[in-house]
């Protein structure tokens, strides 16, 4: 019963949000969630998908009962179900800026390729807001555009510099 | 009221004299077209995330300024920027309404952290699965059994 209410919380957002803070505006999806899981045709509907269900659950469940959709509903199947929490919420952070390097350093690949909010396991919002930064970041040169194994990185960036300065 | 924020980067090889005075005149510039300064903050010199002009190193400026009515000056200033040979990067944003957002998204958490020892009954949503986890599943098929029932 317990992995059919936490699959069918498939919007896993609101999920690591109320576990997280309660400062993001979702209390309705918390709300729909709580209520829905309470219907018993869930239930029902649950056992149909029955197997394949049942290979998930293990990790489900070790995602935590809160996070539970935080697990990386769509693709994050094995890696990087760790991020199950939003960093500025539970840091509190008003201001998420490009001028941060290191902070926003942890949200981009080692090929400077911004993450994927599976991966960084931010809400919608804040994950606008650090693509946003990140992309300032960038054109200041605080964040590189391509990490090592890209040569042609510092060619990029030069031609940004000349349109930029006409 | 607009408020701007403009971040260049100087050559780095410049001797510091060199390196004052371009940042000085640089201010007066926005100050002689009607800006006001906010801050002006000098990061120094910081490794670049990829080369510039062949550079590894800049050293970076961070100015805020206001304009209260020529709000094209600011084109004028980034003009001025891509003119000098020293500047080698810059980057100028508007963030009047960054700094509303932040505000408000402060004092709203500072009114809700407020509010909460209090455990006044209406900021009580549906909040007992953040407990921990093992109580979690549990309590909650509780609800949908009883509810089945």
């Amino acid at each position: 019963m317990a992995e059919n209410e936490d699959n069918t919380e498939a919007p896993r957002e609101s999920a690591a949000e109320t576990t997280a803070a309660s400062d993001t505006a979702r209390p309705s999806e918390a709300g729909a969630g709580r209520d829905s899981s309470a219907s018993p045709s869930r239930s029902s509907s649950g056992y149909g998908g029955g197997p394949s269900r049942g290979g998930r659950p293990d990790s489900r469940r070790g995602g935590g009962s809160g996070g539970s959709g935080g697990g990386g509903g769509a693709g994050g199947r094995r890696f990087f179900r760790r991020r199950k929490v939003d960093f500025f919420s539970v840091n509190k952070v008003d201001d998420i800026n490009y001028k941060d390097a290191d902070t926003l350093r942890q949200f981009i690949g080692d090929r400077g390729k911004i993450l994927p909010r599976r991966h960084t396991g931010l809400s919608a919002q804040h994950q606008r807001l650090l693509k946003k930064a990140i992309k300032r970041a960038r054109n200041i040169a605080l964040l590189p555009f391509a990490g090592p194994g890209r040569p042609s990185g510092g060619g990029r960036s030069g031609l940004r510099a000349a349109s930029r300065q006409e | 009221m607009r408020i701007y924020e403009l971040i260049y980067i100087l050559k780095p090889t410049l001797p510091d004299e060199e390196t004052d005075a371009l940042v000085e005149q640089f201010t007066k510039i926005i100050t002689d077209g009607g800006g006001k300064i906010d801050k002006v903050d000098r990061w120094g010199k910081r490794r670049l995330a990829y080369q510039v002009q062949s550079q590894d190193e800049g050293y970076y400026v961070l100015v805020q300024y206001s304009l209260e009515k020529n709000h094209e000056f600011s084109k004028e200033v980034e003009r001025r920027l891509g003119v000098s040979d020293a500047v080698i990067k810059y980057m100028t944003i508007r963030i009047d309404e960054d700094l509303a957002r932040i505000e408000k998204r402060k004092t709203s958490r500072e009114k809700r952290t407020a509010n909460k020892p209090a455990g006044s009954g209406g900021e009580g949503r549906p909040r007992p699965r953040s407990a921990p986890a093992a109580p979690g599943p549990p309590a909650a098929t509780a609800a949908p059994a009883a509810a089945a029932k």
